[in-house]
């Protein structure tokens, strides 16, 4: 087993493997950019090193220092959490290469599904069924002709791509050259790699993808579904399992399939295979995620495995502890990404300081939160402020918790969208388990707060929170003593006193 | 002590007259209200209102005072009495619709442009936010160059 390993990532993914490293007594290194300092994972972490300034191809993309990192704080292992460097083949190489084991699949996986023309063609021939589409490399008049034989409306995706960064959809022909460039602009910013494709796309899809375990001794499992139809910007935000789309039978073909997916690239690892499933049931291939899903912890609750756990144990080498027999579904997981974005204004990342962020407890309730109170949410990095998880005996149980975590989740200082999830776990669609990829376009695309008067209660507060700051500030200046009232108060007193100072 | 707040472009008056130990009468427009409250700790303010305990968060930035009640944010602008007028939006300026950093400038001054021409764009979070002539024009002013990091409604095209 590993002794020390380096996360190379940040926020709530890289706070979620180091947790689990301390349970396993294994040691661990954080890294950090300069606008994560005093960040949460840093603070975690055994030890900490800053590795560049803000913008993540001065810091977390760069692999080269990270591996150095990792050599001189005598490492044995890299995790790459999601993002960043995770499915950068290059930077799984460089870290073998140094002698330090990759905590995902070998880089031949990854590169095999992460260029997605290459992957669209190995899943073909696997017997994986794939979105008609377009893969060639020719000039805009060879996408023009492809996109009339597809029919419009087309996607346009980044080959490099994944998880919707760079995806376009394009209504019509006008529109197409546009879209290809800035597909093409966005891919080489995000993935260093311009190349882009097309896909046919489909009408009211769902999104339904598998998780996949494989160990390096050729057992593979599938540890069922998770249902992300629930997405805005073709990013999702709400993602639920068991998928009330499916029944045992589509279940377990679809399962069968992303095995058979994973086996066709020699996966190891934990990886999810991302279908979409049309109106008449039909399931296609759209992509493997060759690492640690953000959604994950969904999987965790209700099939009962600790998935990071899982990636280090294969990664040192053992067996996987169960077969597909032994894997079932139990109750009811429902993920809540809570974003600082502005549902009222196309999504918009919003910015600033967490002035108070108080998180929901009760029983199978999980937050996996990389902001709380007093951390700033800057431009340089992904706005997503916590994964808010429950679990429940069964679906409508889990809707009622997740409604209830919802409430009781306080984030005050920065524009979140936990107003509008609100609404979304209380709309009668989602309720009836209906939703397509389409769900908030369709029935949120003008959403706003409720036009409500302000509750006496709230002014209140205000007025009394202020007279009690006023009041403080007042005193602060040379009057009596603050905060607490008791002139006895150690904290009341300004005479240089320290704790554990000699005095 | 009076308070004003500004809520979605209405003004509240809130008036605190203190009665005792903790104990407070609180005035909301035309409704009185007898209310017991202690400082908040770590922004957590528990207030009786005619004898109804109820919890609120809050929080403080600038002018902005922040309330959680029940399951909702409220942001309340502190007022000084008079209605702020809002900046008048600058004819034919086109602002950042988000934070983020400018990556490329694509019109000069003097320019002219037709409308739907993309003239800044943006980016923040690995998106792009292309901002676009509404109509046609030229080009009377730019305030940005590639680079730079542009906060949201900051001014980054003028056209004529």
């Amino acid at each position: 087993m590993f002794s020390k390993i380096l996360v190379a990532n940040r926020g709530e993914i890289a706070v979620r493997v180091i947790r689990t490293c301390q349970e396993l007594g294994i040691r661990t290194v954080a890294v950090y950019s300069e606008a994560d300092a005093t960040a949460l994972h840093t603070v975690l972490a055994d030890e900490a090193v800053l590795i560049g300034p803000p913008p993540p191809t001065e810091s977390y993309l760069r692999g080269d220092r990270i591996v150095e990192v990792a050599l001189e704080t005598r490492c044995d292992a890299v995790h790459p959490g999601y993002g960043f460097l995770s499915e950068n083949t290059d930077f799984a190489e460089a870290v073998e290469a140094a002698g330090l084991v990759f905590i995902g699949p070998p880089p031949a996986a990854i590169r095999a599904m992460g260029d997605k023309v290459t992957a669209r063609a190995l899943m073909a021939e696997a017997g994986v069924p794939v979105v008609p589409g377009y893969e060639g490399e020719g000039s805009l008049d060879d996408f023009l002709a492809a996109a009339r034989d597809l029919g419009y409306p087309v996607l346009v995706k980044a080959a490099a791509g994944g998880g919707g960064k760079g995806m376009r959809v394009v209504e019509r022909e006008a529109d197409l050259p546009a879209a290809i460039e800035t597909a093409r602009r966005e891919a080489q910013g995000a993935f260093g790699d311009p190349r882009v494709y097309l896909e046919k796309y489909l009408p009211r899809p769902r999104h339904v993808e598998f998780q996949v375990l494989a160990d390096q001794h050729g057992n593979v499992v599938h540890l069922f579904e998770r249902e992300c139809s629930v997405q805005r910007r073709h990013q999702k935000i709400i993602e639920e399992t068991p998928s009330p789309l499916l029944d045992d039978d589509l279940r377990q073909r679809m399962g069968e399939a992303a095995v058979a997916a994973a086996r066709a690239v020699g996966y190891v690892n934990a990886g999810t295979v991302e279908f979409l499933v049309d109106e008449e049931r039909h399931f296609y291939f759209l992509e493997m995620n060759t690492r640690l899903q953000v959604e994950h912890p969904i999987t965790e609750l209700v099939v009962g495995v600790d998935l990071v756990k899982a990636q280090i144990n294969v990664a040192a080498g053992k067996p996987l502890p169960f077969s597909q027999a032994d894997l079932h579904q139990r109750g009811h997981a429902i993920e809540c990404r809570v974003y600082a974005e502005d549902p009222a204004n196309n999504f918009l990342p919003a910015t600033g300081r967490v002035l108070r962020a108080v998180e929901p407890v009760g029983p199978w309730v999980r937050v996996d939160a990389g902001v709380t109170t007093g951390d700033t949410v800057t431009h340089h990095y992904d706005p997503m402020i916590a994964k808010l998880i429950v679990w429940g005996e069964h679906r409508l149980d889990a809707l009622r918790k997740m409604a209830w975590a919802l409430d009781h989740y306080i984030v005050l200082g920065v524009t979140t969208n936990i107003p509008f999830l609100q609404d979304i776990v209380r709309h009668e669609t989602f309720r009836r388990g209906e939703v397509t990829t389409d769900f908030v376009e369709r029935h949120f695309a003008d959403w706003r707060l409720p036009d409500e008067p302000v509750p006496d209660e709230v002014l209140i507060a205000a007025a009394l929170a202020d007279l009690f700051e006023a009041t403080a500030s007042i005193n602060a200046n040379g009057g009596a003593p603050t905060g607490s009232g008791d002139p006895f108060s150690p904290w009341n007193q300004a005479d240089g006193f320290r704790v554990g100072q000699r005095v | 002590m009076e308070f004003r707040y500004e809520v979605n472009g209405e003004i509240h008056t809130v008036r605190v007259e203190r009665e005792g130990e903790g104990r407070y009468r609180v005035t909301v427009g035309d409704r009185t209200y007898a209310v017991e409250a202690h400082r908040p700790e770590h922004g957590r303010l528990h207030l009786s209102i005619e004898g109804r305990r109820c919890r609120a968060y809050v929080a403080r930035e600038g002018a902005r005072r922040y309330v959680a009640f029940g399951a909702r944010p409220y942001v309340l602008e502190q007022s000084r009495g008079r209605r702020r007028a809002r900046a008048a939006a600058h004819e034919g300026s086109l602002e950042a619709q988000m934070p983020g950093q400018v990556v490329a400038v694509l019109v000069e001054e003097g320019q002219e442009v037709e409308a739907g021409q993309t003239l800044v764009v943006l980016e923040a979070m690995k998106m792009e936010l292309r901002v676009i002539a509404p109509t046609a024009g030229r080009v009377r002013a730019v305030f940005c160059q590639p680079g730079d990091v542009v906060e949201r409604g900051q001014r980054l095209v003028e056209l004529a």
